[in-house]
């Protein structure tokens, strides 16, 4: 793995856990957080994302295996004595308190001397800006003027590890990418360990250090952002990180870098060779639709396809196409768009291609 | 869609605020024909009745009408150590016969002994005797049907009973009478009822609203985080007390409690106790009564307030270091703050007014303020004493009503 010089703070092995003794909501969960980084846990609706950051925030146990922190093994501690910093979807901010007596809170209970308490709530007020509020409840204030406080409170009391489970999820789009930066800001000067839970995948690209991507409670791959997109290990990674044009076929030749995939109409298409890939298996295709090249002149394209267009959508930077390929309809091309370009005809037969280095076959499911 | 009509001008140009006026006008208007209904309902139960009592704990107009003259003559009387004048008890002595032909007289006679116990008998006993056979002026006739007739005492009590309006049934309901120089001293220690059964009813009161918090507190919070399914069987349990009347349950603690009932059987019956214990006819059968029958307010007040509490805030609390009990005591107890507020002032406010449980399940020194207001109706037919204690019950009760307010503010609260 890249960036795996640190040493491992927080290490999940073998991980299950069930709530009724049947069904699994997570499953052999092996993965190391490092020290100082950010990283995001992405998936669809049920995937386990919550209930990973649960166990690991004390809430509920695993089923079997064992959460380390450090060298220690952090199961049975409660959750008080964890001394890490949550902050939750709603924000949980105590309605009972002024922003200040929330932020103190963590402090109080720590029973830090007053006189300091006073000094570091300041600090933390001042760090997100929120200083002539302190005096306001809950309720007087804004969503992002909450989620801010319910940041800080998660951090004055300097825990080693903030876990936050989707906290942006009910702020407006602009609202959100000004939290992304601020909570970026603070995990860079703060020098924070932060696991973050989102379904929003922009957010978990751009903000992580490593994604983790969960699916059926297990994780399908971990790694920084681009090589997730770049590099996907399967074809659920593949298809739940941006867009993929996903054809399905089966292994015909695999050399140690490359492998040729048949598919069903008995078009192949050569490609990068993910892991796991062997001649005889089935496989998909990870392709991309802005890597691929509409109409041009390139003799070095290892794969030309004919394709019909369906349907052309104006995106302003770009153009999206729709084609019909190798019998597959929903095949998605994105042209760079430029002022007074021509306008492709629908109906068209086009002529697209990519690179034996642009594609990756990978294997059908990451289990 | 082809522009905008003279008329819509018209309206953009007045003056806007004119036009929100006139709207909330409105809004008023029809909130007001709204309530007309329950307005007038509650005017005919509650306000007028209240007010009816209010007014007869000043209203005092029984003597005067049984003897106006006299009432008229003894208002220019300076009062004692001297008699009246002797045209004083010629008037008395003609006003008590045609008051007894009119059949005023009982009332009089009723309402003067609450003065003075015997002054009932002494009418009806001079009334008895006139007119006078014996030729001598009724000023020296009365005294010799009654001597009392020739002590200004009497004269004096006669003359605070013959006025339309009086302070007495308000001071006599604080133990207070207006002694001879007219200053308000104490009631003798017999006599003094009311303070005492004010403080016992307060007491009573507020140590039944503290164990239904002790009790009900507990219920209300297990209610609140149970799954739906069960917190809805529990409810029911909760509620089932409600669907059967007051006298029932009561009498059905009588059964229990008494010294031959089923709670003494089964202590004796497991060897704790040799003897029945005294669980009724005292303190305890009462406090037992009523908790039992207003717990329930207790668990509903605070159900409500808590199960609008998502369980996140005790989770959040836990996560920023409190230990599991600091965070229940800190972050949630205070946001059951107005379910803990309503629920002990209405367990509080229902107990001030108990009647038939005391008076089934508690013993001679466990008398409560209502109590003594029935028996001032019922036995007693002295109105403006009862109405002089319900006023004081009113009073204390709006005071009891400020005072949560202000501590947890009862008004805040959204029920359902
Ligand atoms: N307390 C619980 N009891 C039983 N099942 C649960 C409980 N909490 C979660 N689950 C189940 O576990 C699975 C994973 O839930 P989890 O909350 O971890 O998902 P998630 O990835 O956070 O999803 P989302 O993005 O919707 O928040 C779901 O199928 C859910 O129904
Ligand atoms: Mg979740």
């Amino acid at each position: 793995m890249l960036a795996s010089v640190s040493k491992p703070f927080v290490t999940f092995s073998s991980i299950d856990k069930t709530y009724d003794g049947e069904t699994f909501v997570t499953r052999n969960l092996n993965f190391a957080i490092e020290e100082g980084e950010f990283l995001s846990l992405l998936g669809p609706s049920g995937s386990g994302k919550t209930t990973t950051l649960m166990m690991l925030a004390g809430f509920e146990a695993p089923s079997s295996g064992s959460i380390l922190l450090g060298e220690s093994r952090l199961n049975e501690a409660p959750p008080h004595r964890r001394n890490i910093g949550m902050v939750f979807q709603n924000y949980a901010l105590f309605p009972n308190m002024t922003v200040a007596q929330n932020i103190a809170f963590p402090l109080s209970v720590r029973h830090v001397p007053k006189a300091e308490q006073k000094g570091l709530v300041e600090r933390a007020l001042a760090m997100i800006e929120l200083s002539h509020l302190a005096d306001r409840r809950p309720a007087q204030l804004s969503g992002g003027q909450q989620q801010r406080v319910a940041l800080a409170r998660a951090l004055v009391f300097e825990p080693k590890l903030v876990l936050m489970d989707e906290p942006l999820g009910a702020l407006d789009k602009n609202l959100r990418e000004t939290m992304q930066y601020e909570i970026k800001r603070l995990h860079e000067k703060l020098g924070v360990t932060m696991v973050y839970v989102t379904h929003d995948q922009s957010e978990a690209l751009t903000m992580s250090d490593r994604v983790a991507v969960f699916h059926h409670g297990r994780i399908q791959q971990i790694a920084p952002p681009r090589d997730l997109y770049e590099d996907p290990e399967n074809a659920f990674v593949a298809n739940f990180i941006g867009e993929n044009n996903g054809l399905a076929g089966q292994v015909a030749a695999c050399d140690r870098a490359y492998a040729t995939l048949a598919l069903t109409s008995g078009i192949s298409i050569r490609g990068r060779a993910g892991a796991g890939i062997a001649t005889g298996k089935s496989a998909v295709l990870a392709l991309r639709p802005e890597n691929i090249a509409f109409d041009a002149d390139a003799p070095d394209h290892a794969n030309r396809l004919a394709g019909t267009i369906d349907e052309v959508i104006y995106c302003g930077d770009h153009w999206r196409l729709h084609l019909t390929v190798a019998g597959h309809n929903g095949f998605i091309i994105k042209v760079p768009n430029r002022t007074a370009m021509v306008l492709p005809e629908l109906g068209r037969t086009a002529t697209i291609s990519w690179g034996q280095d642009d594609c990756k076959i990978v294997v059908a499911d990451g289990s | 869609m082809n522009g905008i009509s003279p008329q819509q001008v018209q309206i953009r140009t007045t003056d806007p605020r004119a036009g929100y006026r006139a709207a909330r006008r409105r809004e008023a208007l029809r909130a007001f024909i709204l309530a007309v209904p329950l307005l007038v309902f509650l005017l005919a139960t509650f306000i007028y009745p209240i007010g009816k009592l209010f007014l007869m704990s000043v209203q005092s107009g029984e003597v005067v009408n049984a003897i106006p003259g006299t009432a008229t003559l003894l208002a220019d009387w300076p009062g004692p150590p001297d008699l009246p004048s002797p045209q004083v008890f010629d008037r008395l002595a003609a006003d008590l016969q045609k008051a007894q032909q009119d059949g005023t007289l009982a009332a009089a006679a009723r309402r003067l002994n609450n003065y003075e116990p015997g002054f009932r008998t002494l009418m009806l006993k001079t009334v008895r005797q006139l007119p006078s056979t014996s030729g001598l002026p009724y000023s020296e006739e009365l005294p010799r049907i009654d001597k009392r007739w020739g002590d200004a005492e009497t004269w004096r009590l006669l003359k605070r009973a013959a006025t339309r309006y009086t302070p007495d049934f308000l001071l006599t309901a604080m133990d207070r009478e207006v002694a001879p120089d007219q200053s308000i001293v104490p009631v003798e220690k017999t006599q003094a009822v009311y303070v005492d059964a004010f403080l016992r009813t307060f007491s009573i009161s507020g140590a039944v609203t503290l164990i239904c918090l002790i009790l009900g507190y507990p219920v209300a919070f297990l209610l609140a985080t149970l799954p739906a399914r069960k917190s809805n069987l529990l409810l029911i349990f909760v509620i089932v007390p409600f669907w059967t009347s007051l006298l029932v349950r009561t009498t059905a603690w009588y059964v229990l409690l008494q010294p031959n009932g089923v709670v003494n059987s089964l202590l004796i019956a497991s060897g704790l106790t040799t003897e029945p214990a005294a669980l009724m006819f005292n303190r305890l059968g009462v406090l037992i009564g009523m908790t039992h029958v207003l717990l329930p307010f207790m668990i509903l007040a605070n159900y409500a307030v808590m199960r609008g509490i998502p369980p996140v805030y005790q989770r959040a609390a836990v996560s920023l270091g409190a230990h599991p009990a600091v965070a229940f005591l800190r972050v949630y107890v205070p946001q059951t703050m107005p379910g803990i507020g309503t629920g002990m002032f209405l367990v509080f406010v229902l107990s001030l007014g108990y009647y038939i449980t005391p008076a089934l399940l508690g013993g001679a020194g466990d008398e409560m303020i209502s109590q003594l207001v029935a028996l001032q109706m019922e036995r007693q037919l002295n109105w403006g004493l009862a109405g002089a204690l319900s006023v004081y019950l009113v009073i204390f009760t709006l005071a009891v009503y400020a005072v949560f307010n202000r501590l947890v503010g009862i008004d805040r609260l959204r029920l359902g």
